[in-house]
């Protein structure tokens, strides 16, 4: 049944791909249909039962990579999530993109991201949950580089792909690790076995996979990639950075929970990073003004304040974390449409330039106000409860754990933050009179339609009556994704209303902060301008570092393929020249004098083994004597064939055939090119050249001289040609040549793999040659 | 440079030649040969048409041909490998036919030795036709010559540069 969810979603991509979805609006429907089909089919067969479901599929059992589905409370939470706000997007983006002539292409990204995003939540097998986070990465890129001849869409879309695929293959090492270690290949063995002490293997790959967690969730110092991705068309920044991706890390830290609940280091971490990431967001948020850039920032704050609640042990903190990503999901996701039917409708994104769209716009209105009571943490919505669960959690955890106090700190600057921003949404948007700055009047102001608001108002009103469902909906959900988490059965009951505790006063004075701080205006912004310019942004670190990757490519390339065919000539055989001699030397105990043998041969055989050399001999002295160019090639082309004879004395009819053919083909080559050539000599080289070549041929000659000699004294080991030639007569059907049955059976995937680089030389040879075919026709430079 | 005697024997030449790298190619599990040599041989037909033909005339008989035959090559032999798939449950198994009205036996490595045998054929003769081609001012009257046939041969009509 999953997988066959994962086949449906990517074939409704390629459908709505190849049909053109631009022509009907029917493709907006089906678009939001499908995910809420799948969903509907899942939630009958395996929602909210008791048993988890199961599913195994082998994918490269030799490699332990499986297709390992499971179900349990956690993915189940994800699962509506992704498919639910999924289906919300779909609808949305058709009205979004009205225009765009790629909207198939969109499409398809995102049911693949959809498909991916599955993968990630279902999988048990690491290998295979590592596949489908690449797939989420690579498809991200592709939706932030939607507008790709824009530069930010390109910049943004790069550095995302750079620190998120950089930290997925952190998280690889660490499963490696982890997967080596253990035997085990599936996050339940893992989990089951809870094997976390504190070893050096288990803190590395620990490192390794809070890396890929943390750069996934955009924390600190990794946070910058994500307010750069807001280049996305605006569906693709609602689904994926905010209500999904962005919590993959989210999830990868969930489900890792149990595995690394013992580590001292583990909790600490979380609750770290998260505080830091939260505050200095917070902070960042409250000096912006793009709407989706101020969004942005929210989220991360948002992720961090996750990460401190799954940083604690007790069962608050996990209610905290499952009912935060909920409640995030449900209100970040309708923020971030808004802040695109804003700017569809009104033409800008700057928060100074907009005001007084409350009656125009009342159907955005509604959805962002409704949205910003969860935002605010307003009793009783789902942002309210999952940071009453959250200080609770800290408080009683404030003396025992000092990253607590940490954590609290973080948790209320991000609170007061919250509470800013749904005030400057509501206030500044829609209900001031006068903007700060000068609005564009060439732009007619144009209200959504209503099914394009249809998908964001939906998802608010289902925030908005989340209490509502507490008993038969919100509470089973919770209780499912907690035990997952906790890796046993917990029993949650979740209350709307705590009471008038401390808990209670801190929620009111990052309520009354984040008030303050918005009346204050100009002026604490300024304050906080400050601040927030000594943050160091990574993007120029990583701009950085990115000029030193290149540069020292090409002081490589260019140190090691000079132009001159001579240094490249030396380069690669003094190379060769050294391996081996230095892999030889380690060898060198194998050598004994004794193993060389002179063989008394019959004179006949004498006879035309010393007519060969002397041959060889006269050809190599006119090869150096001679100073035109038709000589030498001659002359080497003679040496060549002497080479061929010592095949045929010694047996090898196989080399003979190859070396006589290649011979003779790359004389008359090199013959031909000769005649092309201007019959001017060749230039003289200055004398430390011709020195540094003859040492080298020196060298190169005698290393060959030495290795022919070891390899035909006394066999040391049992030559493996023995083995070779038996199986060739058992196996091979009575095949005779031993060397053609090694090439096309024994080693015919070293075989192919040669066919492929030759056919790829071919290619670039002729690409190479032929480039001046290339230029611009005539016709297409006169356009 | 087109040689007067190489006109008169090229012909016979061309057939023996051929017939002989068949020959390696098909012999080749028994005795010395096999796809690789058998391939070289191919090539040195191809070169010996260039010497007695000129570079351009095989250019405009067999240079479009080359590229795609070592795709072929290499496709062929991916057959090859996965035949034996189904039944064996591995790829490069070899399977083995027999054909009883031949008294000959058949094997998927055989075919295999054959997209070895056009692989190497084919790129070989690219590289000899192509450097053998470059920088003569016949040979780029040539090309742009057939930049005009496709020009021709294209749908739109290209109006005249201005």
């Amino acid at each position: 049944m999953l997988l066959g969810s994962l086949a449906i979603l990517s074939l409704s991509g390629l459908i709505l791909w190849r049909t053109k979805p631009e022509s009907s609006r029917l493709a907006a429907w089906f678009g939001a249909a499908v995910p809420l089909a799948v969903l509907g089919w899942i939630w009958r067969r395996a929602g909210m039962s008791a048993a988890p479901y199961h599913e195994h599929w082998a994918w490269l059992p030799s490699l332990n990579l499986n297709l390992t589905f499971g179900l349990d409370g956690l993915s189940l939470l994800f699962t509506v999530i992704i498919l639910g706000i999924g289906a919300a997007v779909a609808l949305y983006t058709y009205f979004y993109l009205e225009d765009d002539p790629r909207l198939g292409a969109f499409y398809l990204f995102l049911f693949l991201f959809m498909a991916s995003m599955l993968g990630i939540v279902w999988s048990d097998n690491v290998l295979a949950f590592f596949v489908f986070w690449e797939g989420t990465t690579v498809t991200s890129y592709l939706l932030i580089g939607h507008g790709f001849s824009a530069t930010a869409s390109q910049r943004g879309a790069r550095n995302a792909l750079i620190v998120t695929g950089g930290g997925g293959l952190a998280m690889l090492a660490g499963f490696l690790l982890l997967g080596q270690a253990t035997g085990d290949w599936t996050f339940s063995a893992w989990n089951a076995a809870a094997p976390a002490g504190a070893d050096a293997m288990t803190t590395a790959a620990l490192v390794l996979i809070l890396l890929g967690a943390f750069t996934k969730s955009g924390q600190f110092p990794f946070h910058f990639w994500l307010p750069g991705a807001m280049a996305a068309p605006t569906p693709a920044s609602a689904y994926l950075h905010s209500a999904t991706m962005v919590k993959a890390g989210i999830f990868l830290a969930a489900r890792i929970h149990p595995a690394f609940a013992n580590h001292p280091a583990w909790l600490p971490a979380l609750v770290g990073f998260g505080a830091v990431t939260c505050a200095v967001s917070g902070i960042l948020m409250m000096t912006k003004t793009d709407l989706k850039g101020m969004l942005a920032y929210a989220t991360l704050a948002q992720l961090g304040l996750l990460f401190v609640a799954l940083g604690q042990s007790g069962k608050a903190a996990l209610v905290a974390a499952v009912v935060g990503i909920l409640a995030h999901a449900l209100y970040k996701g309708p923020l971030f449409l808004s802040a695109g039917m804003i700017e569809h409708a009104t033409g800008t994104r700057d928060i100074r330039r907009l005001a007084g769209q409350a009656r125009p716009l009342w159907s955005v209105f509604i959805i962002v106000a409704t949205s910003a009571l969860s935002l605010a943490a307003l009793p009783v919505w789902g942002g309210f409860l999952s940071k009453e669960y959250l200080l609770d959690s800290l408080l009683h955890l404030a003396d025992s754990m000092w990253s607590a106090w940490l954590g609290l700190i973080g948790v209320l600057i991000g609170s007061a933050a919250f509470a800013w921003l749904a005030i400057a949404f509501v206030h500044k948007i829609f209900l001031r009179r006068e903007p700060d700055a000068a609005v564009d009047r060439t732009h007619r102001l144009h209200p959504p339609a209503a099914t394009m608001v249809a998908g964001p108002m939906a998802l608010a009103v289902i925030g908005f009556t989340l209490p509502l469902t507490l008993e038969r909906l919100f509470q089973p959900l919770v209780q499912g994704a907690v035990s997952a988490i906790a890796g046993e059965v917990q029993s949650v009951h979740v209350h709307l209303w705590g009471g008038f505790n401390a808990v209670f006063l801190l929620s009111l004075a990052a309520l009354a902060a984040g008030t303050g701080v918005y009346l204050l205006g100009d002026r604490a912004t300024r304050i906080l301008h400050r601040g927030a310019d000594r943050v160091p942004s990574g993007d120029s670190q990583l701009e950085k570092t990115l000029g030193l990757a290149a540069r020292g490519a090409s002081w490589i390339s260019h140190g090691l393929q000079d132009l001159s065919l001579t240094s490249h000539v030396s380069i690669v055989l003094g190379a060769a020249v050294l391996v081996v001699v230095l892999a030889a030397n380690r060898l060198g105990s194998l050598f004994n004098p004794s193993d060389l043998r002179i063989v008394a041969e019959s004179p006949v055989a004498l006879w035309l083994e010393g007519t060969i050399l002397l041959l060889s001999l006269t050809a190599t002295l006119t090869v150096l004597a001679s100073n035109n160019r038709l000589a030498p090639i001659i002359a080497l082309s003679v040496v060549g064939l002497n080479v061929t004879l010592f095949f045929v004395l010694f047996a090898a009819p196989d080399l003979a055939l190859t070396q006589l053919l290649v011979e003779v083909l790359v004389f008359v080559l090199i013959i031909l090119i000769l005649y092309k050539l201007p019959a001017a000599r060749p230039p003289r080289l200055p004398p430390g050249h011709k020195l540094r070549n003859i040492g080298i041929a020196c060298i190169t000659g005698a290393f060959g001289f030495v290795l022919v000699l070891l390899a035909s004294g006394r066999p040391r080991f049992e030559p493996i040609s023995n083995e070779m030639i038996r199986a060739t007569w058992l196996d091979a059907h009575g095949a005779a040549n031993v060397v053609n049955v090694i090439l096309t059976d024994f080693r015919g995937f070293d075989t192919f793999g040669e066919m492929t680089v030759i056919a790829i030389a071919g290619i670039g040879v002729y690409s190479l040659v032929r480039a001046y075919r290339f230029r611009p026709r005539r016709s297409q430079v006169s356009e | 440079m087109t040689e007067l005697y190489l006109k008169y024997v090229l012909n016979g030449l061309t057939a023996a030649l051929i017939l002989l790298a068949f020959f390696f190619l098909l012999r080749g599990h028994l005795l010395p040969g096999g796809g690789f040599v058998g391939g070289l041989m191919a090539a040195a037909v191809v070169e010996l048409a260039i010497i007695s033909q000129g570079a351009v005339t095989v250019q405009r008989r067999v240079g479009r041909l080359l590229l795609p035959v070592s795709g072929l090559g290499l496709l062929t032999a991916v057959l090859a490998i996965i035949f034996g798939w189904p039944r064996s449950g591995t790829v490069f198994a070899p399977v083995y036919f027999h054909l009883p009205w031949l008294e000959v036996e058949f094997s998927t490595a055989l075919a295999f030795d054959f997209g070895v045998f056009l692989v190497v054929m084919s790129v070989t003769s690219l590289f000899l036709l192509d450097l053998t081609l470059t920088r003569s001012a016949r040979s780029e009257q040539l090309l742009d010559m057939e930049d005009m046939e496709d020009r021709s041969v294209g749908k739109e009509q290209v109006p005249p540069t201005s």
